[in-house]
């Protein structure tokens, strides 16, 4: 199950537009706040643009780095989620990313959490330089997921 | 099998988490562990003494890792290993066999070893019950005296200020972070403590440590000075809790010996986490990696070799994060003055912004490297000393900027 979403950047197709920092932090912070978004975009002057978010790495530094047992890899499909309310903003998780992908505003990390499954970057995007891209394993695990939402065993209560 | 894991901190933890999916039906895991609570984190103590975090907070496990009826816990202290007859003899007297043993005991605070250092009102970082203990007298206090410039020293100054006392550092160095860090950084941490309201002597040695039944009442400095205080906190240092194996024919020196496997010089028996000894990245040297990645990983690596993984420890490499005052600060490898005779060094520091940025580099390979005020692109460079990959333009290592474009131009 580990690392079974897989996030696929084509640069070709970016534009460095910035809709997809917009999306993510109007998501997660209720603002059109570029230096609050979960993606990054570098600019490579002539060589065009790159959207760059958190990979989930198969063998995550940031898992085995986190000292406050923040990092945790969600169960369904393997994707490393960020717990703000366990964090403690010491940024361990910063100094080993090798994609320098967990930031940090005010005295908490932060990371992509892929929106709780909605991809708001990815489908903003007019061009589709972000994908987020599940194992059919993971497939399976979402399915089962939605047909446990369906049943009694939630109460129908949570949204999919 | 019967694997015995000593001590449940994070190494036993992943230990645990390594070896429940993979052991056969029959073996059985027994922790055996002198903590009253497991599996919390000693790094986020400071945090518990502030108040940021209640007790709940500190557990980066759930205890219901050893609700599996193939593990039990015993919670009790190891007095000895008896490598010999494949047993732990502890403080009650009773014995544990085991087929396979992974120490992970852990370290103690040095003592101060002063008159007084045992009076009412004298702690130590390291335990629960440590934090437990300054927490409850902080409350009280009007002055505390902390002992110490290290990691664990700083952060129990900053916690105990946030809770109200005047606090006064007491540092036999002539630096802070005389361990790990450069000047630049030591002094730049001298600012932002002193910005936080907290005093600091440097240089200077306790004499005495004075009081009566009620508990500490002042500190004396070998010059002479003395200072009220009603509390005291030592963060002297840590050695590994070693003892446990003296006598066997388990090697020690600092701590542990191990291989890369984790096992120790005796077969069946594994160590790792801060009693563990090991080789460093650069594969030169061992040393103490006092470090909870290195302890994840050493901890996964012990159960590994126990359950016939192939897999090797890829070595210490001293790194520490940490943030003082709102400054986050991130070191990696050798920075300090002594340690880089020989070595090409680039830093910058820009005085308005409070942004400091060094690298070190060792026949072209990056060796050591300091952030402070921004650490943006630190895991890249930490990832270039580990992989010792060739800096090419040195200059771009200490502005943002030029970090960003050697970021950028590896993704393209």
């Amino acid at each position: 199950m580990s690392g079974s979403v897989t996030v696929n950047i084509q640069k070709d197709k970016c534009t460095g537009c910035g809709l997809c920092r917009l999306a993510c932090s109007f998501d997660k912070n209720g603002v059109f706040n570029p230096n609050a978004s979960r993606i990054w975009i570098l600019d490579g002057d002539e060589s065009g643009f790159y959207p760059n978010i958190c990979r989930n790495c198969e063998e995550a530094p940031c898992l085995d780095a986190c000292p406050a047992g923040a990092l945790v890899r969600r169960r369904e499909d393997g994707y490393i989620l960020l717990n703000s309310e366990k964090c403690v903003g010491c940024n361990m998780c910063v100094m080993v990313c090798p994609f320098c992908a967990i930031g940090r505003m005010g005295d908490r990390n932060f990371k992509c959490d892929t929106c709780n499954h909605l991809e708001k970057c990815a489908r903003i995007c007019p061009h589709g330089a972000i994908q987020f891209q599940t194992s059919a394993h993971s497939r399976a695990n979402k399915r089962r997921k939605l047909a446990g939402l369906l049943t009694a065993k939630t109460g129908g209560k949570e949204k999919w | 099998m019967v694997i015995v894991i000593i001590g449940s901190s994070i190494a036993s933890k992943s230990a645990l988490e390594t070896l429940l999916p993979g052991m056969k039906k029959e073996d059985r895991v027994i922790i055996v562990t002198r903590d009253r609570d497991l599996f919390y984190s000693r790094v986020l103590l400071p945090n518990y003494i502030s108040g940021e975090l209640e007790k709940k907070d500190l557990f980066f496990a759930s205890r219901d890792l050893v609700d599996d009826r193939r593990v039990s816990v015993v919670n009790e202290a190891v007095l000895a290993v008896d490598a010999d007859n494949k047993e732990l003899r502890l403080n009650s007297g009773n014995t544990v066999r085991y087929d396979r043993l992974i120490i992970t005991a852990g370290a103690s605070p040095t003592g101060v070893n002063v008159d007084g250092e045992h009076l009412p009102g004298v702690f130590y970082l390291r335990d629960l019950e440590d934090a437990e203990g300054i927490k409850d007298r902080a409350k009280r206090a009007k002055s505390c005296v902390v002992l110490g410039g290290g990691l664990v020293a700083l952060k129990a100054a900053t916690a105990v200020k946030k809770s109200g006392a005047q606090v006064k550092l007491i540092v036999a160095s002539s630096r802070l972070l005389s361990a790990i860090a450069d000047e630049t950084v030591s002094r730049l941490i001298f600012g932002s403590l002193s910005a936080e309201g907290i005093d600091i002597r440097l240089g200077a040695s306790i004499k005495q440590i004075g009081g009566n039944g009620q508990g500490v009442r002042y500190v004396a400095l070998e010059d002479g000075t003395v200072i009220d205080a009603d509390m005291v906190i030592a963060g002297k240092g840590v050695k590994p809790n070693i003892d446990i194996v003296k006598g066997t024919g388990i090697a020690v020196e600092r701590g542990i010996i191990v291989d890369a496997g984790m096992e120790t010089t005796v077969k069946g028996v594994y160590a790792a986490g801060d009693v563990a000894q090991s080789m460093d990245y650069l594969n030169t040297r061992t040393g103490l990696f006092t470090l909870w990645p290195d302890a994840v990983q050493q901890g996964r690596i012990a159960a590994g070799s126990i359950l016939g993984l192939e897999r090797e420890y890829t070595g210490g490499l001293s790194m520490n994060s940490f943030v003082i005052n709102g400054m986050p600060f991130i070191i990696i490898g050798s920075i300090r003055e002594k340690d880089i005779k020989g070595c090409e060094v680039y830093s910058n520091f820009d005085e308005r912004r409070q942004v400091y940025r060094k690298i070190v580099i060792r026949d072209g390979k990056p060796v050591g490297a300091a952030f402070a005020g921004d650490i943006s692109y630190a895991g890249m460079v930490y990832w270039d000393i580990r992989a010792g990959r060739a800096v090419e333009e040195p200059g771009k290592y200490i502005t943002k900027a030029g970090l960003k474009q050697i970021f950028t131009s590896r993704l393209f």
